[in-house]
């Protein structure tokens, strides 16, 4: 499943950039987190509770911040298993300022779903609960940042 | 005994086990509860492919209610591989193959790892825990794609993709091609499917200190049987089949691996351990029908006369190597279908994808050899210009030819394919829906009128007919054992020495029994599930094969007829009469009406079998000179063409199976022009199942069996990801026709004895299945006619009639 997308903050893009590979800050702005454990600067670990039709847990997703080139990429890599089931999901993220100085954030997401999950996907239910969830992240991150559209 | 003497025999009895059914009194293995018994669940492959880096234990170890943690590296550690079977006989280097994946994973669902804990959530919950890391690698999911020089090995060990190649060959089949005039072609496919049973796997093992246990409800208990023999290096076993909701293949092989690892729990733990596996699991790990795909070519004369046959077959066995040819193999059972052809050559190759593994489903490879030979016909029919049925009349097998051996040495004792023919073209009105067809008017209607085998009674050195030089015939020949006792009280019961799997075997060999002792059914039961010890079991000893009507059948009348022998002359003795005066009725031994009064005329005239039962089991001083105790015997049965040391010969001859049903199908379909979707309107079935024990169960037989193929025709069946993920794992997903979608089953019954079983009867299981995917082909081409389409594939899904149509265009 590839998805992407951009998105607008009104903040500098340092400002953007610090926030996106800090764990402890992005991961606060998850979707349906239970828990979180940072092990270090670039490697935690979140366990989000997960819903697709009948088949209801928690996902444990250990993730990774690789690439960084401060301050206008970075790529987030991560692998989450649980519902008999595996998450394997790349993210990249690539900042330019805008005109007026705001922060305009490409993003783009390739997720392979593996076992059971997988079995939703032609039905185009994981595509839109992927959705959902990006668009719940973006606006957590907006809300952290006191983003602007 | 005799057919005149039949009260029972041909006579649709109530069924002996419906009531326990429908009543919920059903014994299956999860109503099975034991002491101190843990739960286990098992952590499978979410990958299609994929090296094992790790697997950590660890933490699920230390969950709550955790007894224990079965990784791959303890299977290795603690088991032996399973020995490669006859349905791998075309296996070319050893393979190990394990209870659980080791070192890769090969297709999705694939066991990993087992969890056992007090409950089934905690056991399900700890699977969560266990560590596995995976690095995934390229999923192959087309034949295509696995047989390209380049491809991803899923076997290193094999060097390539394509396991298996090789061929057979009956009669001169280039002479046959030379002299046609002229060759028609198809490129033919048959898709996966299962049978998915009521059950799926289920095994409970209890590891006492003097033996293992195995509650299972597998098909073949010695499979399972020799698996933990061998796999945990124990020779005290014992299995026990319980009440079992369904088989139809699915639970012969792929179950061993459950077995061995839920045995594995159980002795690791020293308790008890059931393992009962959910649908979504059975749906992608318990074992498919195979993927076929077949390039042919028939050398025809312009009459119609087929003079031989060319078949290049692709099987995508899935991402094991332990059934690798059991659907090329199983070909040889109906290798000729019912014609007289005399010259064929079939080319297999069995390539592995990252798909499940296949397993014997429903007819296995029958039903593509069936869909071969009446897509043909059709074919070479729409090439001359003929009528499809004219041109199947010319190359039936007569009945003058019966009985009848096939090129490839198959035996056919009789049938009357003509006469099955005419029968379902009159009742379905073949003539009235030609002439309506021919008056035209818009509606999309379509007839279909197919033949086909019905092949029973096993023979397990088949496999080995693509290795003609073998000289180990693992299996080979057919014999099969039960045992009747009449007890003290004077009711019956008796062991058979198969298990069954919810096909009135008890109601079925009762009426045997009741015939041939003169006790009424219902004072005659089953001694309950099959049992290694006590089962009278041997190399036929399988729910499978249809092989119930030929062994059991045989087995059980024979040892019905021995404990008759001991009551007449047990009851001559106390009677005073001489034993040829004697008749048996109603569980009373008595004079027959026409006996001449002798000496003891003054003494008792009857005996009935409870004074017979107290004097064999507790009086001995009244017992004959020599007079063995008791009232019971076993008889072990074989059929005539059950040669043990019989081989194939140097050129694949061999006797696959033993009796041949048979029956036309002809199928009435409506297509939607608008969507595509079929809608059977009429389906007919005349049927030679020789002589029927029991109508009513045979008519339950070819119901289910009738639609199951009417239902993998039109949709059901699996579909895959270009990952390799499985996306059908529920029923709604894999399109599993409901009683809406399956029509009413005509059926009528054409019985031709069969000359060589014990009651001329043939096998009356999988049947319906074989040629009913075929019948449907056949009647949506002739639909879609106006568009000159050509089914050549199957499932006929509304999108891929809807293509047919405009593509066509």
């Amino acid at each position: 499943m590839h998805l992407e997308g951009h998105f607008t903050v009104n903040a500098s893009i340092d400002t953007v950039y610090a926030f996106l590979t800090d764990p402890a800050r992005v991961s606060r702005h998850m979707p349906d987190v239970r828990d979180v454990i940072i092990q270090d600067a670039d490697r935690f670990t979140v366990t989000a509770r997960v819903g697709v039709s009948h088949i209801k847990g928690d996902v444990v997703m250990k993730l990774e911040i690789r690439d960084r080139r401060p301050p206008v990429s970075t790529t987030v890599v991560g692998r989450g298993a649980g519902l008999a089931s595996v998450v394997d999901m790349v993210t990249s993220f690539n900042l330019e300022v805008g005109q007026g100085g705001e922060t305009l954030v490409h993003w783009r997401g390739d997720v392979t779903i593996s076992g059971k999950l997988a079995a939703f996907g032609p039905q185009g239910l994981l595509d839109r609960i992927a959705r959902k969830n990006i668009d719940t992240f973006i606006d957590g991150i907006r809300s952290g940042l006191s983003a602007r559209t | 005994m005799t057919r005149s003497d039949s009260r029972y025999v041909g006579a649709s009895v109530r069924s002996k086990e419906a009531p326990r059914h429908v009543t919920g009194r059903g014994r299956f293995v999860d109503d099975l509860v034991l002491p101190r018994m843990l739960h286990a669940f098992v952590l499978r492959s979410p990958y299609a492919h994929a090296r094992i880096v790790s697997a950590n234990a660890g933490r699920a170890a230390h969950a709550t209610g955790v007894y224990g943690v079965i990784t791959p590296d303890d299977v290795v550690r603690l088991t032996t591989p399973f020995k490669p079977g006859r349905y791998a006989a075309g296996l070319r280097v050893p393979v190990p193959e394990y209870a659980t994946a080791v070192g890769k994973v090969r297709y999705v669902g694939e066991p990993v790892a087992m969890v056992a804990a007090s409950s089934r959530p905690e056991a399900e919950d700890a699977l969560e825990l266990i560590d596995v890391e995976y690095e995934p690698l390229p999923a192959i999911v087309t034949t295509e794609a696995a047989a390209a020089p380049d491809a991803t090995l899923i076997y290193d060990e094999l060097g390539t993709n394509v396991a298996w190649q090789g061929h057979v060959s009956f009669g001169d089949v280039d002479a046959a091609f030379a002299r046609a005039d002229r060759v028609v072609s198809a490129n033919l496919g048959i898709h996966r499917y299962s049978s998915t049973p009521l059950e799926p796997f289920a095994c409970l093992v209890d590891p006492t200190p003097e033996r293992l246990t195995l509650y299972c409800n597998c098909q073949n208990p010695e499979v399972v049987y020799e698996a933990i023999t061998e796999a945990l290096g124990i020779d005290g076993v014992r299995v026990a089949v319980p009440d079992v909701g369904g088989g139809f293949g699915q639970k012969i092989h792929l179950i061993r691996k459950y077995a061995v690892l839920t045995a594995l729990m159980a002795v690791q733990t020293g308790r008890p351990v059931k393992w009962i596996e959910d649908r979504s699991e059975h749906m992608m790990a318990a074992g498919h029908s195979c993927d076929q795909e077949f390039d042919v070519e028939a050398a025809v004369r312009n009459d119609g006369e087929v003079l031989g046959l060319r078949i290049a077959d692709t099987d995508d066995v899935g991402g094991s190597v332990s059934t690798l040819t059991i659907h090329f193999t199983n070909k040889l059972n109906n290798l000729f279908n019912t014609y007289r052809v005399q010259n064929l050559r079939l080319e297999g190759r069995s390539v592995l994808t990252n798909k499940c593994p296949v397993v014997p489903n429903r007819g296995i490879g029958k039903p593509g050899m069936c869909f071969i030979w009446e897509r043909m016909m059709d074919a070479v029919a729409q090439e001359l210009g003929l009528d499809p049925i004219a041109v199947r009349r010319r190359n039936l097998v007569t009945q003058d030819q019966f009985p009848y051996t096939t090129p490839n040495g198959n035996i056919i004792g009789s049938g009357d394919y003509q006469g099955l023919l005419d029968r379902a073209l009159k009742n379905i009105g073949y003539e009235d829906i030609r002439a309506q067809q021919k008056t035209g008017n818009d509606r999309l209607i379509g007839i279909g009128v197919v033949i086909g085998l019905e092949p029973g009674g096993r023979n397990a050195a088949r496999d080995m007919a693509i290795f003609p030089k073998s000289k180990q015939m693992p299996g080979a020949g057919g014999v099969e054992g039960a045992t009747v006792k009449i007890e003290k009280n004077g009711s019956v019961v008796f062991t058979l020495g198969a298990p069954s799997c919810g096909q009135s075997h008890e109601t079925t060999a009762a009426q045997i029994v009741a015939d041939v002792l003169g006790i009424p059914p219902d004072r005659i039961s089953a001694s309950g599930g099959w049992d290694s010890s006590l089962s009278p079991w041997g190399v036929s000893c399988a729910n499978s094969g249809n092989n119930f009507h030929l062994y059991d059948i045989g087995a059980v009348h024979g040892a019905a007829m021995r404990v008759r022998e001991k009551v007449l002359t047990l009851a001559a003795h106390l009677l005073k009469v001489d034993r040829s005066a004697l008749d048996l009725r109603d569980g009373i031994v008595g004079r027959v009406p026409s006996a001449a009064p002798n000496s003891s005329a003054d003494g008792p005239a009857t005996i009935t079998f409870a004074e017979l039962g107290k004097i064999a089991y507790a009086n001995q001083a009244l017992l004959p000179e020599g007079f063995e105790g008791g009232l019971e015997a076993t008889y072990y049965h074989s059929h005539p063409h059950a040669d043990p040391g019989m081989l194939p010969d140097e050129t694949g001859r061999v006797r696959a199976q033993y009796t041949f049903g048979s029956a036309a199908h002809a199928a009435l379909v409506e297509v939607d022009p608008g969507t595509g979707r079929v809608k059977v309107l009429r389906y007919v079935i005349v049927s030679d199942n020789g002589t029927m024990i029991n109508p009513s169960v045979v008519d339950g037989q070819i119901y289910g069996s009738a639609a199951h193929g009417i239902s993998v025709a039109l949709g059901e069946g699996f579909v895959y990801g270009d990952d390799g993920q499985l996306l059908t794992l529920t029923l709604l997903d894999y399109g599993k026709s409901t009683t809406l979608e399956t029509p009413r089953i005509e059926i009528e019954h054409h019985p031709v004895p069969d000359p060589y079983t014990t009651l001329g009867q043939k096998a009356a299981g999988e049947g319906a299945a074989i040629p009913s995917p075929a019948a449907i082909a056949s009647a949506v081409e002739n639909a879609l006619s106006p568009f000159g389409a050509r089914v050549r594939r199957l499932p006929l899904t509304p999108e891929r009639v809807w293509n047919l149509m405009h593509v066509s265009r």
